[in-house]
């Protein structure tokens, strides 16, 4: 395993414009303060700045070194590949369309009109349905490929902060392309991002600013647009909302386009955060981003997503200036911040709780798995995170609310049924539909532990416990993990009449025990964390 | 020609049948005995609500008939019910004829029926709506918590345990979302267990003691360990649930026999959520609506006959609402679209009977819809005082004035 200590180089210096002892570059091994990017590292990275680490990839990390990884990571996310292509006027926009013409044309009640054509209706609703479930599993199985970890990674981090709920919002379309559009600009520039979303059809659908009109402006948009897109609470008045709302007047969006209704706009003079002038939205957004609680805010954001921690004043203040003074680009921000030796401190590896979507695709790649995609966003739905569903404006508040009673024994139940450890009849019903995904999809997993152990001549008790926790956990495992583990698999090989070390000639009956002790690893405690 | 019947006539006439107690408004001075005593008995009150939440909007106009209001027969057809088909309450209205055990109710002053319940500048999208019930803020989801979710931060603070608030049913309604407090939610029992290593997780989770450990791995720790008591003790108690009395079929009735087995129990259960759907009926509404009706009767009697007799029993109250009622106006389909206000059914031993607030007039309309008569947030705060010996304000954000619905 070989120790790479991370030089920092004269831009990153001055970007971080700090006095840092590694500032010096020591080469010497002896440095007690030179970071070393271990395996426990890499492993970390993959864990943040993607969804996890295949079976392979901590080595060829360390390979290359945190610099070239680092770099990987984000030109991945700044390559703009071939995209979902969703279908934009649907059966379900055509439908309506219809709907408003037998009412204005016939006078023709909508329920007259709904009962009529009850099937076509039907059939655009399960179009619309099928349409998003196919960009669901598309982008969920994007995630557990990892051909671009850090772009997956930060479209999932903006669609819980510029938040849209497919209940308001109709459309898989306008929904699709919004997530589309945090895909193209995952690491771009913030304000680019910012501009665009307030264009955003279905951002506009969801806040209600589609109904923000001169003579009855809607707030909607504009207080969280400052409350939890930009400044963050306590930044700004009850003046400066109602002010914004005017700017945004006569931005609304037909059929799943922007439009600009000037008949709708107030083009009056506003006064937002101490400017005047006769803003419109773009305006707003510029005073927005000049505002250092808005830089702050997004830093601290970001910063708290990736170590699952809040950043020390000193850091925030630091990464804030970082995107002050750079236009919010986010490429530098990221670099810095994973090759920032904090971001790899005790107290922020192996201490996240993983959301749903971080628990199923990341076991999924540790198992070196690739269940549908689709049984894995229905699965994250039923832990608390459904996608394109958020409970609230604010996302998803993340941390120990992942984790109950009911959800943590699913997170296990699931991982039962993705390796083929439980029956449909057992399981819960919200299991249930997951376990039909797959037996519809016939889908069962390519594991062979057994052969991985004969490989690496790994035959007694201690030496595959280790293994086997070494590679299902995202994180280092507990003594006490070491010993539930080491007891059991104790205990089933005894029950095989087999003495420590002889464990792999039972073969199947072996294979079935390795199974059962993935699925113990993965009900431990220590397997909720990243 | 006979005269125009309508509530305002009847509140200044006499009024009609024995046994049923017009709206008065306590004064707020009256609820603070609660705080003080404790309220139905026990620490916080004591007291169990059931929430029954009746899913699409119910048709409060098929519910709660005003049969003898000529603005109800000019705007039904299929949907309208005459004198001699409703199970009479008084002059005015009369009940789903479905509805025969909550008549009863009615009758025994079990059954508290408060009319006309919305609130100011309805909405008529569902989400929306049932966003602001359960909220209990115009701002909806923009509300970190729902008001049960509220309710148990504030009540079970110091006094928690995962079966405080339980949901039985599929999707956990916002009311109950709360990320101190979380809510238990299931839909059928036996799932909420390990599946497939139950043993080896129950024996794992037995060696975590009451300190589990600092951070998110003492956090993860803790909840496996109550994971498995929990559901050990949920299973016991439902799973060894016996009864004389015979459930209807459906799921409705079924989790009304799970949420008594959790009622029954020692598990201190103390809000039990549950949701009857398919209720937004725009189309051929009668067929599914009296089918609806008889599910929730036959339901709520096996329920009300489960507990009646118990010490438990007498402490659970159940609030039956909707997120909203439906037009005045039947439309072109035999159905009807989404309206605004509808009446609350508050059912339990020591419950007020009879009909409470107003009538909402079929002629003085919002928007072609009924104007609400009483806030929702009313019957709330009655229920939080009565049943947590609470200060509503703490939960609601806001003063709302509580009915006189407990005796």
């Amino acid at each position: 395993m070989t120790n790479t200590i991370i030089s920092l180089n004269s831009t990153l210096l001055l970007a971080l414009g700090m006095l840092c002892p590694l500032a010096q570059v020591d080469q010497s091994a002896d440095d007690a303060q030179a970071f070393r990017f271990d395996a426990r590292a890499a492993e970390h990275l993959l864990n943040r700045a993607g969804f996890g680490a295949q079976p392979g990839d901590v080595a060829k990390l360390l390979e290359v070194g945190l610099e070239a990884a680092v770099e990987g990571l984000i030109e991945g996310a700044l390559r703009q590949d071939m995209p979902f292509f969703a279908e934009r006027l649907s059966l379900r926009d055509g439908m309506m369309a219809a709907e408003r013409m037998a009412a204005k044309e016939e006078g023709m009640e909508t329920s007259e009109f709904r009962l009529e054509n009850e099937e076509m209706i039907k059939a655009a609703r399960d179009e619309d349905a099928e349409q998003r479930d196919r960009f669901l599993t598309w982008w969920v199985d994007n995630m557990q490929a990892g051909t671009d970890p850090l772009g997956d990674r930060m479209t999932l981090f903006w669609h819980g902060w510029f938040t849209s709920s497919r209940r308001d919002v109709k459309s898989s379309f306008e929904m699709i392309e919004q997530n589309l559009l945090f895909q193209s600009h995952a690491v771009g520039r913030f304000g680019d991002l910012l501009l665009r979303i307030a264009r955003d059809p279905a951002m506009l659908e969801y806040l209600d600013n589609d109904a923000n009109r001169r003579k009855h402006p809607n707030e909607n948009f504009a207080r969280e647009l400052m409350e939890l897109f930009t400044l963050g609470e306590g930044q700004y008045s009850e003046a400066d909302v109602k002010e914004a709302a005017r700017a945004f007047t006569g931005w609304t969006d037909d059929h799943g386009s922007f439009e600009f209704s000037s008949r709708r706009h107030d083009y009056g003079s506003k006064t937002i955060l101490g400017r005047t002038g006769k803003f419109d939205g773009d305006d707003v957004l510029e005073i927005l981003l000049e505002q250092e609680a808005c830089a702050r805010f997004l830093a601290g954001g970001l910063i708290r997503y990736f170590e699952g921690l809040d950043p020390s004043e000193e850091r925030l203040a630091q990464y804030a200036e970082l995107l002050l003074s750079n236009e919010y680009e986010l490429t530098l921000f990221l670099r810095t911040l994973f090759l920032d030796p904090e971001f790899y401190r005790e107290a922020a590896v192996g201490t996240r709780i993983a959301g749903p979507i971080d628990f199923l695709v990341g076991s999924a790649r540790r198992l070196g798995i690739a269940p549908p995609g689709r049984a894995l966003y229905m699965g994250a739905g039923e832990l608390g995170q459904r996608l394109f569903d958020p409970p609230n404006v604010r996302g998803w508040e993340g941390g120990t609310a992942w984790i109950t009673t009911g959800t943590l024994m699913m997170r296990s139940n699931l991982m039962g049924g993705l390796l083929g450890l439980i029956d449909r009849g057992e399981e819960s019903s919200g299991g249930e539909r997951i376990l039909k995904t797959l037996q519809r999809a016939r889908w069962r997993p390519d594991l062979n532990f057994s052969s991985g152990l004969h490989r690496l001549h790994l035959t007694e008790d201690a030496a595959i416990a280790n293994h086997m926790l070494d590679l299902l956990l995202a994180v280092s495992p507990t003594a006490e993990a070491r010993t539930a583990v080491l007891g059991f698999l104790a205990r089933e090989r005894e029950k095989l009449g087999l003495s420590d070390g002889e464990l792999l000639e039972a073969r199947r009956d072996a294979e079935h025990v390795l199974r059962r002790l993935a699925h113990l690893i993965l009900s431990l405690p220590e397997a909720n964390l990243n | 020609m006979e005269p125009t019947m309508n509530r305002r006539t009847l509140f200044s006439g006499a009024i009609g049948l024995a046994g049923l107690s017009l709206h008065s408004r306590l004064p707020l001075a009256g609820f603070n005995h609660l705080f003080a005593s404790g309220g139905a008995g026990g620490a916080g009150g004591g007291g169990v609500l059931v929430l029954l939440q009746l899913s699409g909007g119910n048709d409060g106009l098929s519910t709660v008939i005003p049969w003898a209001d000529d603005e109800y027969a000019r705007s039904r057809r299929s949907t309208r019910f005459t004198e001699s088909e409703v199970l009479g309450v008084d002059e005015y209205s009369g009940l789903h004829p479905e509805l025969s055990y909550l008549r009863d109710e009615l009758g025994g002053r079990r059954l508290a029926i408060v009319q006309g319940v919305g609130y100011p500048n309805p909405n008529r999208s569902h989400f929306k709506s049932m966003d602001i019930w359960h909220s209990a803020s115009p701002s909806g989801r923009a509300m970190k918590s729902g008001w049960i979710g509220r309710l148990s931060e504030t009540v079970f603070d110091k006094d928690f345990n995962p079966e405080r608030v339980v949901h039985v049913g599929d999707s956990t309604p916002y009311s109950l979302h709360s990320k101190a407090r979380p809510a238990l939610s299931f839909a059928h029992p036996e799932g909420y267990r390990w599946i497939g290593n139950e043993p080896e997780m129950t024996e794992l989770a037995g060696r975590v003691d009451e300190n589990s450990g600092s951070g998110a791995l003492g956090h993860l720790r803790g909840v496996m360990r109550d994971a498995a008591r929990s559901s050990q003790r949920v299973r016991a108690a439902v799973g060894d649930y016996e009864t004389s009395v015979e459930y209807p079929k459906g799921d409705l009735a079924r989790s009304l026999h799970t949420a008594a087995a959790l009622i029954k129990s020692d598990l201190g259960c103390r809000v039990l959520s549950l949701e009857q759907t398919g209720y937004d009926t725009h189309q051929g509404q009668r067929s599914t609506h009296d089918r609806l009706m008889a599910e929730l009767d036959g339901g709520l009697q096996a329920f009300r006959k489960d507990l009646s007799g118990t010490e438990a029993g007498q402490r659970t109250v159940i609030m039956a609402f909707s997120e909203f009622g439906r037009r005045i106006a039947e439309n072109a389909s035999s159905g009807t679209d989404h309206g605004t206000a509808g009446p609350m059914f508050v059912i339990g031993d020591r419950v007020a009977g009879g009909l409470h607030g107003e009538h909402p007039s079929l002629v003085d309309r919002d928007d072609g819809d009924m104007k609400f008569t009483t806030d929702f947030r009313s019957v709330y705060a009655s229920l939080i005082g009565e049943l947590f010996a609470t200060d509503p304000e703490r939960i609601l954000g806001a003063r709302y004035k509580p009915l006189s619905l407990f005796s």
